[in-house]
């Protein structure tokens, strides 16, 4: 199945109980010819796993996270093992209910305020493998306590790196937001690789809830 | 009809059941006779019936006595979104 670019749709599954939010997700997922629905379920338990097993790698997960029976933290990790890509869409924002998300596997983080082209942009981060979390839970997330962090050890460029690196930006992205070279990116991620000891991007992603640095833009020292 | 909602995710949702009852959506300037909304949202618009569409439960307000044409199709409405519960929670 392709699309009218010729590729191949993305797959999205919707986990939501509530019915008008998961209509709303499944047609903000049908109004994008890139992204294909292959089912939409009130709970982790009515998920139809044949169609999930049918669409094969690569399908990403709308996960609503207060549901009826598995919920929370364990339904992102049950939606993870069967190789799905979890985006969280919750009400709830905060700071533990984001992490234990994320450490349960979750690649993106959304609040059900966004509107459809934030969705629509974290699907398809999501889907490359990269991370995205809501502004909002970003910011909060930076402004969290960090004590205690690996996060503690970094400079602020290596922060500022890091916060825009867990919105979801590409290393392009985030040289030009900061004003360097790729290369530069590059080698602040290396550093950051070194100092946390956490090599994949949504390690380094998780690492943003214990730094305080505002990823908004750049700043100018 | 018009929809209020303070999410554009609601928004889309509502849209869908209003679809799904046959009941046509207008803007809210253009004085809806009902208003389906979410509990948080505004209820200023002054429409006949507001359905009203909670995270358990749909309820109704009634502001002014309805035509037969409205009740007919607030009724359609509700049961499209009661259905859609009853479904779910079977």
């Amino acid at each position: 199945m392709t699309d009218s670019a010729g590729s191949v749709p993305v797959a999205v599954l919707v986990v939501e109980d509530h019915p008008v939010f998961r209509e709303g997700l499944s047609r903000t997922v049908q109004e994008d010819p890139s992204l294909h629905l292959i089912g939409a379920a009130a709970s982790v338990e009515r998920i139809d796993w044949r169609a999930l097993s049918a669409a094969g790698a690569g399908v990403v997960a709308l996960l609503d996270l207060n549901l009826p029976g598995v919920s929370g933290a364990a339904a992102v990790r049950q939606l993870c093992t069967t190789g799905v890509q979890v985006l969280v869409v919750s009400a709830q924002e905060t700071r533990d209910t984001v992490i234990d998300a994320l450490a349960a596997g979750a690649l993106g983080y959304l609040t059900k305020s966004s509107d459809a082209s934030e969705i629509l942009r974290a699907i398809h981060l999501v889907a490359a493998g990269q991370s995205y979390i809501s502004p909002t839970l970003a910011s909060f997330l930076l402004a969290a306590d960090h004590a205690n962090s690996p996060a503690e050890q970094l400079t602020g460029q290596e922060r500022r790196v890091l916060a825009l690196l867990a919105r979801g930006e590409r290393d392009l992205d985030i040289a030009a937001h900061l004003n360097m070279s790729i290369r530069t990116v590059r080698t602040h991620l290396e550093r950051i690789r070194d100092k946390t000891g956490r090599r994949r991007r949504v390690e380094l992603a998780q690492l943003v809830a214990t730094t305080d640095e505002d990823a908004t833009g750049p700043r100018r020292r | 009809m018009a929809i209020i909602a303070d999410t554009a995710l609601a928004r889309k949702g509502l849209t869908y059941f209003a679809d799904a009852a046959g009941v046509g959506v207008v803007d809210a300037q253009d004085a809806p006779e009902i208003v389906l909304r979410a509990p948080e949202a505004g209820s200023e618009v002054d429409a006949a019936v507001h359905i009203v569409v909670g995270i358990r439960s749909v309820s109704i307000e009634q502001r002014h006595p309805p035509t037969i044409a409205v009740v007919q199709a607030a009724a359609r409405m509700v049961d499209e979104l009661l259905t859609s519960w009853t479904v779910e929670d079977d």
